[in-house]
């Protein structure tokens, strides 16, 4: 297992399969388990504590206005 | 530069109906024409309308003569990318998964260019479900780059690019949730934009992302796209991210001079970083905007890599909610590309979607803070000219370089794709300038006042 990533091929495995994903072959598995580890580092970059008042639902348009997304 | 009549631009399309040197029919059998002898090797449509095509130019021709005239695009052959429902019409999203789906209603876009007099040629192949490309293992192929078919016209609106390039259409309408109008516009060498998010209805366009989709044209000028904005930009209560504002004349307001315009400059997105084609070709840009009255100024935005994060973590929530289904019954359905991205989508928690969802927030006020003092930002499209086909083939596109177009996807904001040079291998390189919540207008004129600067570069590839 890469010490930079959470967790081993064998237990991607089983969480893909927990999700309900049918992987169709050893190759297709290791592909996709090397994209969740590269997705690890854009997930690290998501601030850790955001303000609690930031309602996901709304964007601000910069001139007062909001709209919902 | 081409006179040929399938190079025109939609406008001088229209403006040769409205004197009658041209008809509509003549615009439709170029089209026809060019896609007969191209496509075979372009693949830039999965469905040509001829016989339909035909009927409707003959009907505008005659409505025309009687001085009836339906609107900005009455007479003009366009394209749509093939997650636009169309009535009646196969519409695939370039999936087996969809090899067969035929809608029973028209999306929005096609109703308002339809009313408009538009003429319909055919459907526009794409990534599939626009984001799984560019693929060969799919019913149909992927589009090839006019200006050399061992490139790809990058995606996802990839049919759409390639067909408006190698004059197989006037216009083709393209979607944008990451970069997927700008980027084949940068490599097509067209002039593509983004409005601003709520300017244009969605409805009826197969969602990759909802919170991140725009709809938009690609065309060979700027004023093309303007003249397309003015007829499909509006309130579509069917919709509920369509806001409910006036639309501005997009098209009177392009001539108005761009002196005064305050332009930043942001180089840190992309100095050291691409091609040199690229860097000079965004700074003969800001010469030409300064030659021309503009103030351009250096800008320092948020970083680019946490708008690539934010709206990528997004766009995986999302799609893989839209497909959790399908891919997890029928993953034969899809193309390997396809099921390796969207699959991504089911690693994602709730929580760090939701906490995506709310750093974007904060990063379209730091965009807003940041833009504060300039009317446009000027940086570049991409890093450089289009890929080869071999360099395209990666499982993860996205996990590269930060992405230069998601900003304007992760804010919202308007930005237009204009070509602006060449590479060292005659391929067409493009900057882009992105304008302030709604200011579509500014964008929009800033982009045509350019083209008009630089008629040099209007140039299109021989087939």
């Amino acid at each position: 297992m890469d010490p930079g990533n959470p967790i081993n091929l064998e237990a991607f495995a089983v969480m893909a399969e927990q999700r309900g994903l049918k992987i169709e072959d050893s190759s297709m598995l290791e592909r996709l388990y090397a994209g969740y580890c590269s997705l690890q580092n854009l997930l690290a970059r998501i601030p850790v504590e955001p303000d609690p008042a930031i309602d996901p639902a709304l964007i601000f348009l910069g001139d007062g206005a909001e709209i919902r997304r | 530069m081409s006179t040929e009549l399938h190079h025109a631009s939609l406008a001088d399309a229209a403006r040769m109906l409205r004197v009658g040197t041209v008809t509509a029919t003549d615009l439709v059998e170029e089209c026809l024409g060019r896609i007969e002898s191209h496509d075979g090797d372009l693949n830039t449509y999965i469905t040509v309308l001829a016989d339909e095509a035909r009927a409707a130019a003959a009907a505008a021709d005659a409505e025309i003569a009687k001085g009836y005239w339906r609107g900005l695009l009455h007479g003009i052959p366009v394209a749509l990318k093939d997650i636009y429902d169309t009535a009646g019409i196969l519409t695939t999203c370039h999936s087996k998964l969809f090899e067969n789906r035929v809608p029973q209603a028209d999306c929005d876009s096609w109703e308002r260019l339809n009313g408009a007099g538009a003429i319909l040629l055919g459907k526009t192949s794409t990534h599939e479900f626009a984001t799984g490309g560019p693929s060969f293992d799919l019913p149909w192929p992927p589009a090839r780059n006019p200006w050399n078919p061992d490139h790809t016209p990058a995606g996802s609106s990839s049919g759409s690019g390639a067909a408006v390039a190698a004059g197989m259409a006037y216009m083709a309408m393209g979607s944008d949730t990451g970069g997927s109008i700008r980027s084949p516009a940068g490599f097509c060498g067209l002039a593509g934009f983004k409005p601003s998010y709520g300017r244009l209805s969605r409805r009826g366009i197969f969602p990759l992302s909802w919170t991140q989709d725009h709809a938009g044209p690609l065309a060979r000028t700027t004023e093309d796209c303007a003249l397309v904005m003015q007829v499909t930009a509006g309130h579509d209560p069917k919709d509920p991210t369509s806001v409910d504002a006036p639309v501005p004349d997009f098209i009177s307001t392009l001539n108005r001079p761009i002196e005064g315009m305050r332009i930043g400059w942001c180089r840190d997105w992309y100095e050291g970083e691409t091609d040199a084609s690229v860097e000079q070709a965004v700074a003969s840009m800001a010469e030409t905007l300064q030659s021309l009255g503009a103030e351009i100024v250096p800008i320092t935005l948020p970083p680019l890599a946490d708008f690539h994060a934010c709206g990528r973590i997004i766009i995986l929530s999302e799609a893989f909610s839209i497909h959790r289904r399908w891919i997890a019954e029928q993953p034969e359905m899809y193309g390997e590309f396809f099921r390796l991205r969207c699959r991504l989508g089911a690693f994602i928690g709730a929580d760090e979607y939701l906490n995506a969802l709310r750093w974007r927030r904060e990063l379209v006020a730091a965009m807003a803070d940041g833009m504060a003092d300039v009317d446009l930002v000027l940086t570049a499209n991409q890093y450089g000219p289009a890929d080869t086909f071999i360099a395209s083939q990666q499982d993860y596109h996205f996990f590269g370089k930060s992405s230069l177009t998601m900003p304007a996807n992760v804010s919202g904001q308007p930005a237009l794709t204009v070509r602006a040079g060449f590479s060292e291998s005659g391929l067409p390189v493009a900057g882009q300038l992105i304008g302030h919540q709604f200011a579509d207008a500014d964008v929009l004129r800033a982009g045509h006042q350019f083209e008009k600067a630089r008629p040099e570069l209007r140039t299109w590839p021989m087939l």
